[in-house]
């Protein structure tokens, strides 16, 4: 952390290698928000652009860096709005999913929820939900979009996840909790089959048990 | 515990994150109750979905030479960027220059002005009536009220009359 202020304070001071050291440091972290935000499909060079407009506004606005954060949570933070920018002028915008989800879509939807190690079968169908999902999350405020991304997505732990966000674990935890209920009312089609599958397996269970 | 309390839990549980009496607690409470049971079968799913195939390890780094790249982009950019560093001395100089000439010039306006205003204080009558129109000439002599409007009338007659000749 230490060696971040220094390094932070050189840039700003116009020292171009520093700047370059904290890329260096930085640039694997970013790559995986990166990723996990925008999801698949998503080429090298797509990312590599991104993760190239995120240092670029970070050199711009080192200046204004003011030390009330930590730096990588304002780091991670440009990086996770450069993201959203991006999905925007795609035009990526999330739709409700009872607009997506059609009869072969909600057929689809019934086999992932029922393939329980997601096999190989079903991989075209999990990649489908799976991007509906990140566009779900893309679309909540940004402060529980972000804590799902880390935690969900780039499979940080608590502790790391907080420090990136500069709010303590306990607080994560509470908005991780109020980010999944939000999640699951956008994601209220899957919810459902999902409690739908588990009330038929439940019933097929009965029946032969009672047989 | 309530099932409030317990789906605050199953959070934390799902991402193994409680310690050993929490965790103990969560599984207890799975134990007794299938609709929380079923809440976390649900977020278990999410997690599993998004953790398919997770793209993330692919270019963990970028495309080669990533630094050399973005360093040549901000060389770019600061070259076409306008420079306040470069900018000051020179406006600093420009604005010097600007302000020294537009002190000379007013000081010459204001001498001018200076200068036909105490001449204007010096002419006698005659001369002013020599010098301007018939209008002024009236507002000289009513102002200073020096000769009479009789005197400015023959005057005026002899003016015209000399102007007929």
């Amino acid at each position: 952390m230490d060696q971040d202020l220094l390094l932070v304070k050189a840039a700003q001071a116009n020292d171009d290698g520093a700047f370059e050291q904290l890329v260096t440091r930085y640039k694997t972290g970013i790559f995986k928000i990166i990723y996990s935000v925008i999801g698949q499909p998503l080429g090298a060079r797509e990312a590599d652009d991104i993760a190239q407009e995120v240092f670029l506004k970070v050199y711009s606005h080192i200046g204004s860096f003011k030390f009330k954060s930590a730096f990588s949570t304002w780091l991670y933070r440009i990086a996770y709005n450069e993201c959203i920018s991006h999905l925007k002028r795609k035009k990526d915008k999330f739709i409700s999913l009872d607009s997506i989800l059609g009869e072969d879509e909600s057929l689809k939807l019934q086999d992932v929820l029922r393939d329980k190690s997601l096999g190989i079968e079903n991989a075209e169908a999990v990649k489908e939900l799976q991007s509906l999902i990140r566009a779900a999350i893309n679309s909540l405020p940004e402060k529980f979009a972000l804590v799902l991304t880390l935690v969900e997505l780039d499979n940080m732990s608590y502790a790391e996840a907080a420090q990136i966000m500069d709010i303590s674990v306990n607080k994560l935890k509470v908005w991780l909790f109020r980010a999944r209920g939000k999640l699951k009312k956008i994601l209220q089609p899957v919810y459902n089959a999902y409690w739908g599958e588990h009330e038929l397996q439940k019933s097929k269970t009965t029946v032969v048990s009672l047989s | 515990m309530n099932c409030k309390k317990a789906k605050l839990l199953l959070s934390a549980y799902l991402d193994k994150e409680l310690g050993d009496e929490e965790k103990s607690q969560a599984l207890n409470h799975l134990n007794i109750c299938p609709d929380c049971a079923k809440e976390l079968g649900y977020l278990k799913k999410i997690k599993e979905i998004l953790s398919y195939g997770t793209p993330a390890a692919e270019n963990p780094a970028g495309l080669p030479f990533f630094e050399t790249r973005l360093s040549a982009r901000i060389r770019e950019i600061n070259s076409r960027a306008f420079s306040y560093a470069d900018f000051t001395p020179v406006a600093r100089k420009v604005a010097l220059a600007g302000s020294f000439l537009m002190l000379f010039f007013t000081g010459i306006v204001l001498l001018n002005t200076y200068s036909t205003y105490s001449s204007n204080n010096n002419l006698t009558t005659e001369d002013y009536l020599l010098q301007s129109t018939s209008g002024s000439v009236e507002k000289k002599v009513f102002v200073e009220s020096k000769i009479s409007e009789d005197d400015v009338i023959s005057l005026a007659m002899a003016s015209d009359g000399g102007d007929r000749d």
